[in-house]
Parts: structure tokens; C-alpha cells; sequence
């Protein structure tokens, strides 16, 4: 069987992850990283795998936040879904899992957009000064 | 109307070694230019005969039309005052650029999202600099310098017309391989009116150059790190932001700077 593994954002899961797939030495294991989540999710809609094993509900989270995760098109090609560490029984932990998972995204992505637009404003300012310096105003 | 001809033997050139590699690796013949399933060592091959392509019309046009090849490029690309257009093109390309990605960042159409590994971020960010000034380069000495030189040579054809036919060229050179995505080609076009402006203004390489390897830099250097969110129409896709509706407002915008700043130098 065709399996394909996301691995989770820090690589402390990875062991976890061993563990879970030792158990199934029947399995040929494809592991994707993060970064990855779209070449993962065009493969699963592809039916590329017939199971897609993630880290924990973090790892299908992310994939969710970034667009990256059409279960609708895995789901109709018959892709199942394993999680090697699901969160308890009680919907208030698996709640407060995804909270916790949201407000990580959310944290990353501000951050990112204030280093890109200091970087882009940066850009745009030096560009138009030396422009300004080797121009002047228009005829 | 010697560059034209000579453009068009490239499809031909392309199609023909295509065929002879196809059939010699026992696969059907294709009517189209189309590296897709092809086997790697075809597609460098591919690769490699057109860059060849390039390169011979690059090189034998002068003489094709008596001149010398050192005194043909020295009068394109002059030393002196004129360099600085390069510079001035190489700002205008990264300002108009890095504010059309700085609205799309903040209205959300872009999102930053590293889809590399830090090592491969490294090697493409490593080659920026010297895949910009050879698209550009190549691309300008091409197209402005070949292309719309020789039309601008024909009597026939008036200054905005050669504008006009090497910006199509130019635009369909770009979809000569089946492409991902053809509603970019009214982008590629304004683009290709923009170069050739700048060409008409100025009669030397640098500023078309420098407008065009700005423009190279942006894409490339951020391509990395950013991914579309769309509408494709508003905010352009992939390696076309300037492809959509506001893309090609702001090349309207760099037109009207260029148009601004630069006379007419006479024919």
C-alpha cells in the first residue's frame, strides 16, 4: 500500500512518527515535509496514495490554514486519513487544539508579512531615491 | 525584414531536432513544440538547441546585414552616460514591482509562504543576479535589438508600428511552448510595448534592459517565498503579476514614465 506521510512543523514528532510506522512494515512510505503541503495535496487528489498519515491534528490543521487540504477531492478518490497522535476523547481538548493550532498560523503569518513588507518597503523606497537622485522631476 | 525571417526558422530548427530525438528514442512524433513527458536528456537537449538558436541569430545578424558584430552591439549598448538608463529602468521595474507585491501582501492576495528547502532557496536567490542580466540581456538584444532594429530599419514601418509587431513577437515567442496559462499574453504584450518604448526613446539597450531585468529580479527573487491567492484576473499568477488587470495598469504607469522622462532620439 501506497502511503504517504506529512511530517510535522518540528522534527521532535519525527520519532513518533517511526514508531507509528514500524507497526505497519506492510506500508510503502512516501514523507512529505511542510513546506510540501501542495506537491502532498495535488499527489493525495491524484490518488497518488491510498492513505495520507499525519503527525498530529496540528500537521492536517496547517494544511487546512494554508489551502493546501481539498479533503472533499481525497475523500471521492478513497484517500483515508490517519493521525498517529489524535487529541483525547473530550471535544473541549480537541477544541482547544485547534484554537491553539489557528493562533500558531496566525502568528507565523504576521510575522511573515511584517518581514516581507519591511523588505518590500524597503525596496520600493531605495528604488524611487535613486531614481529621484538620477532624474529628478519629469520634463 | 531579415530578423523576423530568421525567427521564424527557430520553431522550425526546435520542431525539427524535437522530430529527429522523438524518433530516435522510438516515441511518436509530435506536431507541436512540447517538452512535457519527454525524457530529461530530451528536454536539455531542447533546451540547449534553442538557447543555440538564440544565440546564432544573435551573433550572425550584423554581418547578415554588413555589418561588424563589435561596432553593431557597441552602437545598442554604448558606454558613458547612457548606462545610468539601466540603473534608472533597473528602479523603476523594482519600485513598480515591489508596490504592486506590497499591495497584494496587504490585501491579502499574496501570502508568504516558503515552499523550498533552505537549500534550494539558497541556489535559486545565489543565481538572481546572473539569471536576471542574461534573461534580460538575451531577451533585449533579441527582440529591441534585433528585431525591432531591423523593423525599425524598413521605411515602411513607422516608429509605433515597430512598437507594436516586436511587443506581439515578443509576446508570442512566450507561448511558442505549450504554456500553463495563456490569459497572461495581453500582459505579455503591454510588457513587450513598454521594452519596445523604451527602445524607441532611447535607440540603446540599456534602458529596456534595465526595465526588464528589474522586472526578472522582483519575480525571481520573491517567487520563493510567495504564493498567489488570486483572483488570477486582479493580481496575475506565478511568474505574471504584471499579467493581471492591475499589472497592467502599472505597466500603463511605467509607459507613462517612460514616455515622460525620455525623448525621442531621431532615426
Amino acid at each position: 500500500m501506497n502511503v504517504a506521510v506529512r511530517r510535522g512543523q518540528e522534527k521532535a514528532g519525527d520519532g513518533r512518527l517511526k514508531e507509528y510506522l514500524a507497526a505497519h512494515p506492510e506500508w510503502t512510505v512516501t514523507s512529505f515535509e511542510p513546506k510540501d503541503d501542495d506537491e502532498l495535496n495535488e499527489k493525495l487528489c491524484a490518488a497518488a496514495f491510498s492513505k495520507v498519515v499525519f503527525l498530529d491534528l496540528d500537521a492536517v490543521l496547517q494544511m487546512l490554514w494554508k489551502g493546501h487540504a481539498d479533503l472533499g477531492a481525497w475523500a471521492s478518490v478513497g484517500v483515508g486519513i490517519e493521525i498517529c497522535s489524535l487529541p483525547g476523547g473530550d471535544w473541549r481538548e480537541t477544541l482547544r487544539q485547534v484554537h491553539a493550532s489557528i493562533e500558531a498560523w496566525r502568528r507565523i503569518q504576521r510575522r511573515r508579512q511584517i518581514v516581507a513588507a519591511s523588505i518590500l518597503s524597503a525596496i520600493i523606497l531605495a528604488a524611487i531615491a535613486m531614481l529621484f537622485a538620477l532624474l529628478g522631476p519629469a520634463k | 525584414m531579415i530578423a523576423i525571417g530568421l525567427l521564424l526558422g527557430i520553431p522550425i530548427v526546435l520542431w525539427l531536432v524535437q522530430t529527429g530525438a522523438l524518433v530516435r528514442h522510438g516515441l511518436p512524433v509530435r506536431l507541436r513544440i512540447d517538452q512535457r513527458g519527454l525524457p530529461e536528456g530530451l528536454r536539455i537537449v531542447n533546451r540547449a538547441v534553442t538557447q543555440v538558436c538564440l544565440a546564432a541569430i544573435v551573433l550572425s545578424y550584423p554581418l547578415l546585414i554588413s555589418q561588424s558584430f563589435v561596432e553593431y552591439y557597441a552602437r545598442l549598448l554604448p558606454s558613458g552616460a547612457a548606462v545610468l538608463h539601466f540603473v534608472e529602468g533597473f528602479c523603476a521595474s523594482c519600485a513598480f514591482l515591489g508596490a504592486l507585491f506590497l499591495g497584494w501582501l496587504l490585501t491579502g492576495r499574496i501570502e508568504i509562504d516558503p515552499h523550498h528547502s533552505r537549500k534550494k532557496t539558497i541556489r535559486r536567490l545565489a543565481m538572481l543576479v546572473p539569471t536576471t542580466l542574461f534573461g534580460a540581456f538575451m531577451e533585449e538584444l533579441l527582440f529591441r535589438g534585433i528585431v525591432m532594429a531591423d523593423l525599425l530599419r524598413s521605411p515602411a514601418v513607422s516608429g509605433g508600428a515597430a512598437v507594436l509587431i516586436s511587443g506581439a513577437i515578443f509576446a508570442v515567442a512566450h507561448y511558442l511552448r505549450p504554456a500553463k496559462r495563456y490569459w497572461t499574453f495581453p500582459g505579455h504584450v503591454v510588457l513587450g510595448i513598454l521594452l519596445g518604448t523604451a527602445f524607441l526613446r532611447t535607440h540603446t539597450l540599456w534602458l529596456p534592459a534595465g526595465l526588464h531585468a528589474g522586472g526578472i529580479f522582483m519575480i525571481m527573487g520573491t517567487r520563493p517565498f510567495v504564493r498567489y491567492r488570486g483572483p488570477a484576473w486582479l493580481s496575475g499568477a506565478s511568474i505574471f503579476p504584471f499579467a493581471g488587470v492591475v499589472g497592467i495598469i502599472g505597466l500603463g504607469v511605467l509607459l507613462s514614465f517612460v514616455t515622460g522622462h525620455y525623448g525621442v532620439v531621431q532615426r
